[in-house]
């Protein structure tokens, strides 16, 4: 029946059809196809019955999740992108965003701003600056030739506002001679304003009628005399692309029409000007006056979208440190644009919500809770972190945390009201991570990116004890980095980070003790440096280097090394007090433990690095060679056994030659691989060859497809082996 | 080292070729020389086959064993080795060498027998490159082969200048031996004389059969042995070397293989020269597993592994077979053997494209929030994609006039072109894009989407088969892709398709990919067997063969066919000369000289009509060598070539 399908589908028309617009119900000649559609619209139509608008999402739990919970999801969603969104708009929201329907398009945009503003400085300077030389202004973009084409696009929408002048984007692939580039040049300048499609060109008033090859730049010059034209643009988009020879000449003709047609240059580069600067011909450099603009690094850009959209406290849905790591790397390591950033994170997103019923409770209205199936209780028992709580609860051991871990084990109703404070205090959460997190950057033991060092923290919390590193940095401070440190704390304290979205905190008592110690510390602070001042004396803790001396002493006979401290003034002995007190403070103070382990993280964590791995980073040698060599994991058929050794006739064709073209060497006797075919799939009986050899045809043709072979003329009947998977 | 693996084939071919004949000549030509030895000798070596096989029972039941036992003469083996290197050698000092010879006492004759033995396997063994079992067919060859060569020796004892040029065939033996052609004088002698002293004293002088069955007794062979191997310890190291510089060669070139079979018996020689007991409770010697090779290479090397295995220099080692004796499939026919026979897997594959089809809404949610879908994997995906869209249409805002364009990328007119203003109808059924170029109809598009609200879905099979690769195209249907009206879902089906993008294409398309091996027949996408008969170079649009030619030819006047039968002939000529069975072209000129001299045609006018016709009809192919001269060829094999022309000529 399916072979019948196929046979038929074999003589439609449509299939050979370039391209045509998909309509079933156009259903003239077809008669099979109604029924296949009635299949999936009645299947869709069930869905949309149950989801009421035709939501996408599916239903979880089994399918016994109610459809408001799944809309509830949907929307979650929607709301949780569409604020991450315009915050990763609106912190770049200096400039008009012009297409705001992409939004990473829109943080690129107001990023380039400033280097299109020196652009179109220099281009005005260079009017009077330079008189015989080609201006050009050498735009380093980096790496990523994804951000090129809006820079560029940019640069031309800018420069043609300003000033009454032309724009041509050239790009390697498009300009491989001379003359192509003189066409393309002509024609892209020429056509902004007639939209003749002239094989050759018509320039113009039509006065003297004259009529020019397309290359010519004469051509060029009599369309844009009587337009009063003051630059012609020229921006090589990838100038490392261009054939060196090819852009010397173009620089030396430049120079030499410029005089009659006003060119400005513009390169994209993305090593360095030096290197271009190579490749040129010493006579064509000395034509160049040139400028060197740098634009915004996309490490740059990712850092703010990583603290606003990633990290931030009030963030829908954080993501776990595994997804984190392998996105920075893979932005580190593959040079992929900021934009492949925040897909990858709206695809986390899309994941989260999609697949996760506990989504559902992302939203704080508590309306999430109406209603609530029991299936969702079942599934919050299930996770990690409610085990983990209640494992914590019961270590503590107090009757109330026994009570209490036996309540949320038995008692649906408790649960709830603990998932709900859970969810209310989740922010708090966050935000008291994020300060520890601030806290211990603004000792500047860590001078990394913020990124990494919220991933860390992310693993393993954030601590502060005797023994680590911050505290060190702390004591070898002087007095003045002291005060800015408390300065710091106090401030992230009481105002928070705007970016990061952390509010003041208020909340909770320990919050103002903390904040008392620091202020009185302050005070002290002020006062000792003051009297330090007076004294014009420098403070030293005990713990500053010059502060220990060596003494050497010799006893007996025997030298003996004694560290002593040296003696510390009263003042001094009053800086230790503040830098011992300081540090207490914050080791008292900062200990919060990472936000995945708090209950019910699995409703706003999404640390799945699978789906976004596979999505992204395709692996199809892999999945071929695997489907060939083991049809079965696909196929999970009743004749093909996994595990056999040798190949097996009854494998599809494609894999049964495949695995005997894994044993040819680079080149292959067809007639011997039909040989062999054939002994493998069938005894002697001539119409089972026949058989055989329609396999063996498909087979062959389907590798041929998938470019594992190609002809061969070396010998007759041979094809050449293309492909070691 | 490629000069010397050149000698080396060089060498393994002119024995190939010459030495069975030859050697065979001998055989008759030793009966007559034979009188003149002593007759014990005679005998002995007219009786060699059978006394070989006597002495090594061994020997017929297991062919690898045979080197242990001739192992023993191992030290030997050098001396007797250099000799036919030096029968080569102008005459001077050929008689030079033979006095050398003779320097040596006799019991170094003696054992040559055995020696000459093992060269003359070569000669045999040279032919057989293919599998194990022919391997063994061969060494019962040998077996009978030494009769030949093993009367050598005697004859160079008489100093008769025609054994010597006997001597030849095994000249290929040191090459290949060794390694180092040229071994220095020094060391040559060094070798030559010392082992023979030893073994004189050990075997005296006696050249009876008898003795030399004596000589095979386990006790003196073991003596024998041991002295060796206290004698032979500076030989080993040589030996070593030596090996180690054969081995080099022998893995470049499978054709050596069986050479190999050879050297091993030199490396198996000097292991068993340091063994004590050469019997069989010895130990296998420690070169023996090297020797079994088989013709595949190990399978589990990793992938560049296999690649540098596989394109190691030299010729293809691949059979001559054709498939000239099947006859090849028709259009009709597969597809009258398709209908009949379904798949025996199609019950999983369906099963499989439905597992797919179950992420159909996450696919569509997907493509809502404005990535693109990619879908590859093994198998054609296109009724899957149909299915997609499907889905999609039944969900599909109509309000807004959402479109779903499906755009086959594997049909052979794909164009840009025509895409484009497939999608632009579709956007607008009444406004025609002006065709242009594929950036300009992409801008016109944009702008025309601008005008409207609507979301059009661009269903793409094969987004990386040919002719949607070329450049242009994919930064076109990207710049699309890009645009938030528009979304796309395509398909993919080679393994390499992420190359056709650079991350300026790729992250407009924004894909996110999905594996989706369906295992389904490319039934549509691939004409299978006009596929297969271009892979094998059968072109498969032409007229068919033969009855086509004559078809042709029967509607034409008779100057053409005079003309055709001429070009046949001198095609066929041309590739006699050139022996191959490619095509072979024949120059314009000639042609038309030959064309003129027999009154077919009077003016190249003429005759340039005449081509064309046949041009026309896809019979003739023109083309120009590296001098730009102009070549005729025909488009046809030899044997169809060869029946054309009985045709035209009766």
């Amino acid at each position: 029946m399916a072979r019948e399908e196929v046979s038929q589908d074999v003589y439609k028309q449509e299939d050979h059809q370039v391209a045509y617009i998909f309509d079933p119900d156009d259903n003239g000649p077809r008669h099979e196809r109604p029924s296949k559609r009635r299949r999936v619209s009645k299947q869709a139509a069930a869905a949309a019955e149950s989801i009421e608008n035709a939501s996408v999402f599916t239903l979880l739990l089994n399918g016994a999740e109610k459809p408001g919970f799944v809309q509830l999801r949907e929307t979650a969603f929607h709301e949780s992108w569409a604020k991450i969104d315009d915050r990763i708009k609106v912190c770049n929201l200096a400039l008009p965003i012009r297409n705001s329907t992409h939004l990473s398009k829109g943080i690129l945009r107001s990023s380039n701003q400033a280097t299109l503003d020196q652009v179109s400085a220099f281009v005005t300077d260079s009017k009077t600056a330079c008189t015989d030389q080609v201006p050009s202004a050498f735009v380093i973009t980096g790496p990523n030739i994804a951000s090129q084409d809006l820079l560029f696009e940019q640069m031309s929408e800018t420069l043609q506002r300003s000033t009454p002048s032309r724009f041509v984007r050239l790009r390697s692939s498009e300009a491989s001679t001379l003359k192509a580039t003189l066409k393309k040049i002509i024609r892209d300048v020429t056509a902004k304003v007639s939209d003749d499609e002239d094989d050759d060109l018509e320039v113009g008033d039509g006065r003297d009628g004259r009529r020019y090859l397309d290359y010519d730049l004469e051509a060029l010059h009599a369309f844009i005399k009587p337009q009063n034209c003051e630059h012609i643009f020229v921006a090589f988009q990838d100038s490392e692309g261009f054939d060196s020879s090819l852009l010397s000449e173009l620089v030396v003709l430049f120079h030499s029409w410029r005089p009659r047609i006003p060119f400005t240059l513009l390169f994209g580069i993305a090593t360095s000007v030096e290197l271009l600067q190579a490749r040129l011909l010493k006579s064509a450099c000395q034509l160049i006056y040139g400028a060197q603009f740098d634009v915004i690094q996309t490490s740059a850009i990712l850092e703010t979208v990583f603290k606003t959209a990633v990290a931030a406290a009030d963030a829908p849905v954080h993501l776990g440190p595994s997804l984190l790591r392998s996105m920075l790397d893979r932005q580190h390591d593959q040079v992929s644009g900021i934009q492949t950033f925040v897909m990858s994170l709206k695809y986390a997103y899309m994941c989260h919500f999609y697949a996760n019923p506990l989504s559902a409770f992302v939203s704080t209205d508590s309306q999430s809770f109406d209603g609530l199936q029991s299936e969702h209780v079942e599934a919050t028992r299930n996770t990690a972190s409610f085990r983990y709580y209640v494992e914590q609860a019961v270590e503590k051991g107090t009757p109330e945390d026994i009570s209490l871990a036996r309540s949320l084990l038995e008692d649906d109703e408790s649960l709830v009201t603990a998932m709900q404070q859970s969810v209310e205090s989740r922010q708090e959460g966050t935000s008291e991570f994020l300060r520890a997190l601030l806290i211990v950057r603004a000792t500047s033991v860590q001078d990394d990116e913020f990124s990494r060092a919220y991933v860390d923290a992310m693993e393993d919390g954030v601590t502060i004890s005797e023994q680590s590193s911050v505290v060190d940095s702390i004591r070898r401070m002087d007095i003045t980095e002291i005060n800015t440190l408390v300065r710091r704390v106090i401030s992230i304290l009481e105002e928070g980070d705007v970016d990061l979205g952390v509010g003041p905190a208020i909340t909770g008592p320990e919050h103002a003790e903390v904040r008392d110690g620091l202020e009185k510390l302050l005070g002290e602070i002020e006062e000792l440096s003051a009297t330090a001042k007076d004294q014009e004396i420098t403070l030293r803790s005990k713990y500053s280097g010059q502060g220990r001396v060596m003494r050497t002493t010799v006893i007996a006979q025997r030298v003996q090394l004694s560290q002593d401290s040296a003696t510390l003034t009263v003042e001094d002995k009053q800086f230790t007090d503040i830098v011992d007190k300081m540090t207490e403070l914050l080791i008292s103070y900062v200990h919060v433990s990472s936000p995945m382990s708090a209950f019910l993280s699995e409703s706003w964590l999404y640390d799945s690095r699978t789906p976004s791995r596979d999505v992204f980073v395709p692996r199809p040698r892999v999945v071929l060679e695997r489907s060939l060599t083991r049809p079965y994991d696909y196929l999970s058929c009743a004749c093909c056994k996994p595990g056999e050794e040798g190949v097996q006739a009854t494998l599809p064709e494609t894999a049964l030659l495949y695995q005997l073209y894994l044993e040819t060497s680079s080149l292959i006797n067809v007639a011997d691989l039909w040989s062999a075919f054939v002994t493998r799939v069938v005894g002697d009986e001539e119409a089972d060859e026949r058989k055989a050899l329609v396999m063996f045809y498909r087979a062959l043709a389907e590798l041929r497809a998938l470019g594992f072979v190609k002809a061969s003329k070396k010998k007759t009947d041979h094809i050449a082996k293309l492909k070691w998977l | 080292m490629s000069e010397l693996m050149r000698e080396v084939i060089s060498d393994v071919r002119a024995l190939k070729l010459a030495p069975q004949k030859k050697s065979r000549g001998a055989t008759v030509r030793h009966i007559q020389f034979s009188p003149a030895r002593p007759s014990a000798t005679a005998s002995s070596s007219l009786f060699s086959t059978s006394n070989l096989v006597q002495r090594n029972p061994t020997n017929s039941n297991d062919p690898f064993r045979g080197p242990e036992l001739q192992s023993v003469n191992m030290p030997r083996k050098r001396a007797e080795l250099d000799v036919p290197e030096q029968l080569e050698q102008p005459r001077s000092i050929r008689k030079r060498s033979h006095q050398e010879l003779e320097a040596i006492p006799e019991s170094d004759l003696e054992t040559t027998p055995t020696k000459r033995q093992r060269s003359g396997r070569y000669s045999p063994l040279t032919d057989d490159t293919e599998s194990d079992s022919q391997a063994q067919s061969s060494f019962s060859d040998v077996i009978k082969e030494p009769i030949i060569t093993v009367t050598e020796s005697p004859v160079k004892e008489d100093d008769t200048p025609k054994p010597k040029r006997r001597g030849r065939p095994p000249k290929a033996k040191p090459a290949v031996n060794g390694g180092d052609t040229p071994t220095p004088k020094a060391t040559r002698t060094a070798n030559f004389t010392t082992p023979t002293k030893k073994l004189n004293g050990v075997n005296g002088s006696g050249l009876t059969p008898m003795r030399k069955a004596a000589d095979q007794s386990a006790k003196r062979k073991s003596a024998r042995a041991f002295i060796q191997h206290v004698v032979g310890d500076e030989l080993t190291d040589e030996e070593d070397n030596g090996d180690f510089a054969r081995h080099i060669i022998d893995s470049s070139d499978e054709e050596e293989e069986d050479i190999e079979g050879d050297g091993v018996t030199t490396a198996d020689t000097s292991a068993v020269d340091e063994a004590t007991t050469p019997s069989k409770k010895t130990p296998r010697p420690r070169g023996r597993p090297r020797k079994v090779r088989s013709p595949t290479p190990p399978r589990d090397m990793p992938p560049h592994e296999q690649y540098f295995a596989h394109n190691k220099p030299g010729r293809p080692k691949t059979s001559h077979n054709t498939l000239g004796s099947l006859a090849l499939l028709t259009h009709e026919e597969y597809f009258t053997i398709l209908k009949e026979n379904p798949d025996r897997h199609a019950t999983d594959i369906e099963y499989l494209e439905s597992l797919h089809a179950e992420s159909f809404p996450q696919w569509t949610f997907e493509i809502s929030q404005g990535f693109g879908v990619c879908l590859y994997g093994f198998g054609s995906k296109r009724k899957l994609l149909h299915k997609l869209a499907a889905h999609l249409y039944s969900r599909r805002n109509t309000d807004r006039g959402d479109k779903i364009v499906i755009v086959n990328g594997y049909a052979h007119t794909t164009t840009m072109r025509e895409i484009l203003s497939n999608v632009g109808s579709a956007i607008d059924p009444t406004q025609r894009i002006p065709l242009a170029q594929p950036p300009t109809m992409v801008q016109s598009i944009i702008s025309q989407l601008a005008t409207t609200d609507m979301t059009l879905t661009l269903v793409v099979n094969s987004i990386d088969a040919a002719p949607l690769r070329k450049p242009g195209y994919h930064t076109a249907l990207a710049q699309l892709a890009a645009h938030p009206q528009i979304q796309i879902v395509c398909s993919t089906d080679t393994p390499d398709f992420s190359l056709l993008w650079d991350i300026g294409v790729r992250s407009a398309f924004n894909f996110v990919f999905h594996d989706c091996t369906t295992f389904a027949p490319y039934a549509v996408e691939l004409d299978v067997v006009d596929e297969v008969h271009e892979l094998l170079g059968r072109n498969a649009h032409r007229v068919n063969g033969r009855e086509g030619v004559a078809f042709v030819l029967r509607s034409l006047p008779e100057n053409a066919k005079n003309l055709f039968r001429l070009l046949v002939a001198e095609v066929l000529l041309a590739m006699e000369e050139e022996g191959g069975d490619e095509t072979t072209g024949v120059e314009y000129r000639m042609v038309y000289n030959k064309a003129v001299e027999e009154f077919i045609c009077s003016s190249e006018m003429a005759f340039r009509t005449l081509l064309k016709e046949f041009h026309d009809h896809q019979i003739i192919t023109s083309m120009k060598d590296a001098l730009g001269t102009e070549l005729l060829s025909l488009p046809f094999r030899r044997d169809e070539l060869e029946a054309i022309f009985e045709d035209l000529a009766s």
